[in-house]
């Protein structure tokens, strides 16, 4: 017996994520999904930023690994509410898993959902969470060939942050091919270079930040 | 500040969960067993498949993910029949539509840069035999 059938086999992940985005919706939160490969700079970023922005947004904090609360105990010592995800072997976060997080969340007073996909830069860009967009990281030492070989999550993201940025002295890596061959895969994506260590760049990104959290508690 | 373990779901596949292609065949599974349910249909025969380039999944690595992981359900022994479809684009400047063969492809007619991907990213069913 042929049973026809048109059925999308992540429908079940593309359900749940739609059920997340109309959650941050109604709760006026901007939901970002942060992707990159292990040791670019994630969980660092996302402390910087908390305390950067902590007088002007209420930020909470979804974290992914495959194992350890390592990175969420970085996080909740900035005083922001913060879940671990351990997927025990999956290299990417889901609707399910992250709908389940949120439940853990007070969302009420939040303005802004960070959520730090499991590192890698290949199956986040293809599973949705809900979020609102991508920001994506590349650090300085993994090369300058990343986003012909990983073209995807650079046409997926909305932000690129460039990081450590203060090794360029140190390393092989033209931040100018980064940039045009990012653009050619995605001409609209805006990309900002930063360094962590020395602070240079980031208020370009905290303020870019803002705006678009503040852009979603308006609309 | 909580964790949620998903260790227990992942260990009945723990010598392939570096697979990207199990979350999908995961996903399969569970919508072809809830199919039969409905048909009271016990084996599977064949699954149709329309899997887009640009879904980044590998044909080989799902069917023999696919093979591993049915062992044991009703699906067992069940071969996919893959169909790869084309990335195809829609210019966003002259409206034209055009095989993206290289993500740097520009728009034959007016080398426009922007375009909507109109058909490449399936990951779909189409069809099931069983009995």
């Amino acid at each position: 017996m042929k049973i026809p059938l048109v059925t999308n086999i992540l429908k079940a992940n593309d359900v749940i994520a739609d059920q997340n985005k109309k959650l941050f919706s109604e709760k006026n939160i901007l939901a970002i999904n942060v992707i990159s490969s292990p040791g670019a700079g994630k969980t660092t970023l996302i402390e910087n930023t908390i305390k950067a922005l902590k007088d002007d947004l209420t930020i909470a904090v979804v974290e992914g690994d495959i194992q350890s609360t390592y990175d969420a105990d970085k996080i909740s010592k900035t005083g922001a509410q913060v879940v671990q995800i351990n997927t025990g072997g999956g290299c990417h976060l889901d609707a399910n898993m992250v709908s389940n997080a949120l439940t853990q969340l007070n969302l009420d007073p939040v303005d802004l959902l960070i959520i730090e996909n499991v590192g890698n830069l290949v199956c986040p860009a293809e599973f949705n969470l809900g979020e609102k967009f991508k920001v994506m990281l590349l650090s300085v030492p993994e090369g300058d060939d990343k986003p012909l070989k990983y073209p995807l999550v650079f046409h997926e993201s909305t932000a690129l942050l460039i990081t450590k940025i203060d090794l360029l002295p140190f390393v092989d890596c033209n931040v100018e091919k980064i940039k045009s061959e990012s653009l050619r895969i995605n001409p609209d994506l805006i990309i900002f270079e930063v360094s962590c260590k020395t602070g240079e760049g980031l208020p370009d990104w905290y303020n870019w930040l803002k705006s678009k959290t503040k852009e979603v508690a308006n609309s | 500040m909580l964790a949620f373990n998903y260790q227990s779901r992942v260990n009945r596949l723990r010598f392939l969960y570096k697979m990207h292609e199990i979350a999908i065949v995961e996903s399969i599974i569970d919508i072809i067993t809830a199919e039969m349910k409905k048909h009271n249909m016990t084996k599977a025969e064949t699954i149709k498949l329309r899997i887009g380039e640009m879904s980044h999944v590998m044909p080989d690595a799902l069917t023999f993910s696919f093979d591993v992981s049915s062992k044991g359900t009703q699906l067992e022994g069940a071969k996919l029949i893959i169909e790869t479809v084309a990335t195809k684009g829609r210019c966003k400047g002259c409206g034209t539509e055009f095989t993206i063969k290289d993500i740097f492809d520009i728009c034959p007619e007016c080398n426009g840069i922007r375009y909507d991907i109109i058909s490449g990213k399936e990951l779909e069913i189409t069809e099931f035999d069983g009995s």
